[in-house]
């Protein structure tokens, strides 16, 4: 966006049972809704160092160097950034 | 009159550039730059390094003369995760760092995927009775005591004003405060304290950079320190980065009955900076039911700092 954020559209995940109901309904195609999610500004810097091969310590290391925080608020942040992403289902660890 | 402050003249010079000091409710003592605070309690700290547990510190006062012994075996009773642990000689390398205390008494525990060293150690001048534990494990196998650590350990004391340096903040308080409150939380600090008719808050938020990226300090401060509109704004210079606060007039104060103001503190001084190198907001906050002293607060005011991060 213009202010710097970041929206992420993610598909929300349907329970099987919903999508069985729809289909015998007559849906012969069940179109997926999207959600999305507005980051901030340190929830945009934090998604753009997730590169798929970084590991968490040195996101939190780069996050902690980059918004100038404190080593262990920027761990406390990110780790549960990380667990929200995870939770929505935006983001899965290797 | 705006107090001349510089961080670098608050904060004690360290002689080692590789340790750091650490002051928690009289408690003080030196620890490598890259241990780090990851749990803390009104008189108990776990320090860690990269995740790992490397030390933890407990300390109380004691009414009455006891032996660490004696202390030693109740622990051990009463504390499950103290069972496998026991005494043993005092080191030799240790011997010097703890001249300092009454009574010694060491102790090791093995096995498992943490195993340390640690002591107890009592002080009968200062009435404290103080454990450390240092811990060694898989991801931190380079971890155990660090004698420098506890030749540096102390509680107590009669310095007048008492140091507090935790995380990026420092703060000399003065003596007569006891800590009532504290939250740390990320973005977030606070600490309360209580003095004679006087109730103090420190106040720490960061990143500033991006907290003031839409709306100006002062009102930021308004909202955050719940500024009323009977708070008269003090002009400060503008190279201070500083807005002050208070309300010293207070309207119709001096006739009211002092037993009428009891459990309201009337008076009150709130003083919020931008630290633009560290990028973070400090406040002072006083409060007391008698007129305040202009010095007494510049003096608070000085000696609470943001310390910058070593890296090694």
């Amino acid at each position: 966006m213009e202010n710097g954020d970041i929206v992420i559209a993610y598909p929300v995940p349907m329970h099987p049972w919903v999508k069985t109901l729809m289909r015998r309904r007559g849906r012969v195609s069940v179109q997926v809704p999207m959600k999305r999610l507005q980051l901030d500004e340190l929830g945009a810097m934090a998604w753009e160092l997730m590169d798929g091969c970084r590991p968490v310590w040195e996101i939190i290391d780069r996050f902690s160097k980059t918004s100038r925080m404190y080593p262990k608020e920027a761990e406390v942040s990110v780790a549960v950034f990380l667990r929200e992403l995870g939770r929505r289902g935006i983001i899965a660890f290797k | 009159m705006v107090a001349k402050r510089s961080s670098s003249e608050a904060i004690p010079r360290q002689s080692d550039p590789d340790y750091k000091t650490l002051a928690w409710n009289r408690l003080r003592v030196d620890v490598p730059v890259d241990w780090d605070i990851s749990r803390i309690d009104r008189r108990y700290l776990m320090l860690e390094c990269r995740g790992a547990p490397v030390m933890e510190v407990k300390w109380s006062s004691v009414k009455r003369p006891a032996r660490p012994a004696t202390i030693f075996k109740q622990i051990k009773k009463n504390r499950k995760r103290y069972r496998d642990v026991r005494e043993m000689p005092v080191p030799e390398q240790w011997e010097k760092a703890l001249r300092g205390f009454d009574d010694v008494l060491c102790f090791c525990r093995a096995g498992g995927c943490i195993s340390g060293q640690g002591v107890l150690l009592f002080s009968r001048s200062g009435g404290h009775v103080i454990l450390v534990q240092f811990f060694t494990s898989l991801q931190a196998p380079a971890g155990g005591v660090d004698v420098r650590v506890l030749s540096t350990l102390k509680v107590g004391g009669d310095e007048d004003p008492v140091i507090w340096s935790v995380f990026d903040i420092h703060a000399a308080v003065p003596k007569e405060f006891r800590l009532t409150g504290y939250r740390f939380s990320a973005g977030y600090f606070r600490m309360e304290f209580s003095g004679s008719e006087k109730k103090m808050m420190l106040y720490r938020w960061g990143p500033a950079i991006t907290l003031l990226r839409r709306v100006e300090m002062e009102y930021f401060a308004r909202k955050a320190l719940n500024i009323s509109s009977n708070m008269r704004r003090r002009r400060l210079p503008p190279e201070s980065s500083a807005v002050e606060w208070n309300n010293m007039k207070a309207e119709n104060a001096a006739w009211r009955p002092r037993f009428f103001s009891f459990g309201h503190r009337r008076y009150r001084y709130v003083r919020i900076r931008h630290e633009k190198t560290a990028s973070r907001l400090l406040a002072v906050e006083l409060r007391s039911r008698r007129p305040l002293s202009r010095e007494f607060f510049e003096r608070i005011y000085a000696g609470y700092v943001s310390v910058p991060q070593k890296t090694i």
